[in-house]
This record gives C-alpha cells, sequence and structure tokens, in this order.
C-alpha cells in the first residue's frame, strides 16, 4: 500500500493525518496534480492497482479505505492466483487525454501552487480559481480552494463537512 | 489582466494586492505565458543568464528561452508556460495515457525524498489516493 495525497500544500498538512493514522506504509505528497494528468480523474478517493513488475492493472476506480468490499478485493487480489489473473483480463484501466481547457487549468493549478510557495495566496488562489472556472467539475481544484481560504474548516480539529456541504450549495 | 485579483474587501477593510499592475499570466497568440519567475518556480527550475541569452534550467539541464517562448510585456518577461513545462519533461501525463506508467510516476514522500514507482517493482501495490481536504 501507498498512500499518496493530493495536496498542494505539501507535507505540512499530510504528515498529521499519516501520523494519527500510525501508518507504517509510505504517504507521498502530489502537489501538482501529476497523476491527475496522468489517469485524468476529477474526484478522490480512489484505488490504482500495479502488478509486480509495476504494471497498471486497474483504476483509477471509487475507493474508501473503511470499505470492507475494498479491503477484501484486495486481499483476494494479493492471494488468489485465479483471481488476480481474471482482474488484469477483465479490469477497466481508466485514463484518457485531457482536453485543451483541462490542459490550462492544469497549468494554471502548477502556476498557483507555485505562487503559494512564493508567499503570494492572493494571486494564486486568483489562478486556481481561473483553473476552477475552466475545469469546474475538477473537485480538487475547488476543494484546494476552499481549504487554502478557509484553513479553520479543514484544519482544526476536524474537517468541517457540513461547512462543505453549505459551500457546495452556494456554488451551485 | 487574467488571473490576478487586484483587490479583495474582507472583515469591512479594503486590501490591496502588492502586485498591483504586475500580471501573473496572459492568453496571447493561443498560448499562456506566464511570469518568468513564476513559472520558472513552478517547473522547479532557475533562470540564467548565459552570454547574454536567457536560459531555464532544472538541474543539470538547460534550455535556450528564443523569441518564440518569450516575450516582454510592460518591462515583465513572460515565457510560454506549457514550452517551460515540457522542455524538461514535466508535461507527463498531458499528451496521453499508456499503459505502462511506471517511468512516468515520481513523486516526493513526507520527507521530500523522490519516490518512484518502480520501487515497488516485485510487488503488488495499490496506490490509494487522498487528501487532507
Amino acid at each position: 500500500m501507498v498512500s499518496v495525497a493530493m495536496d498542494a500544500q505539501g507535507p505540512r498538512v499530510v504528515r498529521p493525518w499519516h501520523e494519527k493514522a500510525g501508518a507504517e506504509f509510505p504517504t507521498l505528497v502530489d502537489r501538482e496534480n501529476l497523476l491527475l494528468r496522468l489517469f485524468g480523474f476529477k474526484v478522490i478517493p480512489l484505488a490504482i492497482l500495479f502488478d509486480e513488475k509495476s504494471r497498471h492493472i486497474k483504476g483509477p476506480y471509487d475507493a474508501n479505505i473503511g470499505d470492507a468490499e475494498f479491503g477484501d478485493e484486495l486481499v483476494k487480489w494479493a492471494t488468489d492466483p485465479a483471481f488476480e489473473k481474471s482482474l488484469a483480463a477483465t479490469s477497466k484501466k481508466s485514463g484518457r487525454k485531457l482536453s485543451a481547457k483541462e490542459k490550462e487549468a492544469e497549468a494554471r493549478f502548477q502556476i498557483g501552487t507555485a505562487l503559494l510557495d512564493l508567499g503570494k495566496k492572493e494571486e494564486a488562489m486568483a489562478e486556481w480559481r481561473e483553473a476552477a472556472k475552466l475545469d469546474p467539475k475538477n473537485w480538487i481544484i475547488r476543494k484546494q480552494i476552499w481549504a487554502v481560504e478557509n484553513p479553520d474548516r479543514f484544519y482544526k480539529e476536524r474537517v468541517d463537512y457540513d461547512w462543505q456541504k453549505e459551500q457546495l450549495k452556494a456554488e451551485k | 489582466m487574467v488571473g490576478e485579483t487586484i483587490t479583495l474587501k474582507k472583515n469591512g477593510k479594503l486590501w490591496a494586492n502588492d502586485l498591483v499592475g504586475e500580471t501573473i499570466t496572459l492568453k496571447k497568440n493561443g498560448k499562456l505565458w506566464a511570469n518568468l519567475d513564476v513559472a520558472a518556480k513552478a517547473v522547479g527550475g532557475k533562470v540564467q543568464n548565459q552570454g547574454g541569452e536567457l536560459v531555464l534550467c532544472v538541474g543539470e539541464q538547460c534550455a535556450l528561452m528564443s523569441e518564440e517562448v518569450l516575450r516582454v510585456e510592460d518591462g515583465t518577461k513572460y515565457v510560454d508556460y506549457f514550452w517551460a513545462r515540457d522542455a524538461f519533461g514535466g508535461g507527463a501525463g498531458t499528451q496521453s495515457v499508456s499503459a505502462d506508467v511506471s517511468g512516468a510516476i515520481r513523486l516526493p514522500d513526507l520527507d521530500c525524498k523522490s519516490r518512484t514507482l518502480s520501487e515497488f517493482c516485485g510487488r503488488k501495490t495499490v496506490f490509494y489516493l487522498w487528501s487532507s481536504w
């Protein structure tokens, strides 16, 4: 298991979660949406499976770490050669080329992340907002705008999901 | 001005951008031009002057910025952002999706050490994608 945090704010915001979980697996940080560009997804959480030769076997697909069905499938994949073979033969490997608008959105997201590193938060948010306009269904961009602009709703004790629901209504 | 916030009203105050007059990105001739210093930061590179020519360097690799990819507007230098990113392979994933992505996946861990998918070669590997938000 390798956890990958899609977090432009970097290890500072990711490490507390990794430590709180007592995780013994590595956690990588995808600050610039590399995996999003490779696989073309717009929401998380997701899982991607790779075989022993690092070949892409399945996904990205919806996965929740607390979901027993997800865990059961992983155990079966790891221990049952027949299941492994059938999964490799039949599973859907998602991925697609990004559209021009999505590419520009990703570029603006990277530029915004650099501005954030330079301490220019408002300029960073302006680029991210432009990115969100170009790719409005990209929740990885939209929700990170919320997180940077409203850190108390995300990093103070717990994530405030009720507030997120209100935000969703307000932005519709 | 594309993608720039000049003023904000918050907490009953008017906050002015300390970069008033500075534009971060421009859309011109179908290209996305980014402020050169910001673009260099975004691709993890540095701008150097080599014998009067501006070059963008990422690690040991440097690329000359020709007139095609560099422009000056109101005294500010802008670079064609997609050129800046793709010149050093940073555009991974923007062209097509390949069945073999192992070479393209290189990400830092919590200690900022670069890790690759191929490090896990020999073991079945699950990437679980999540976030703090």
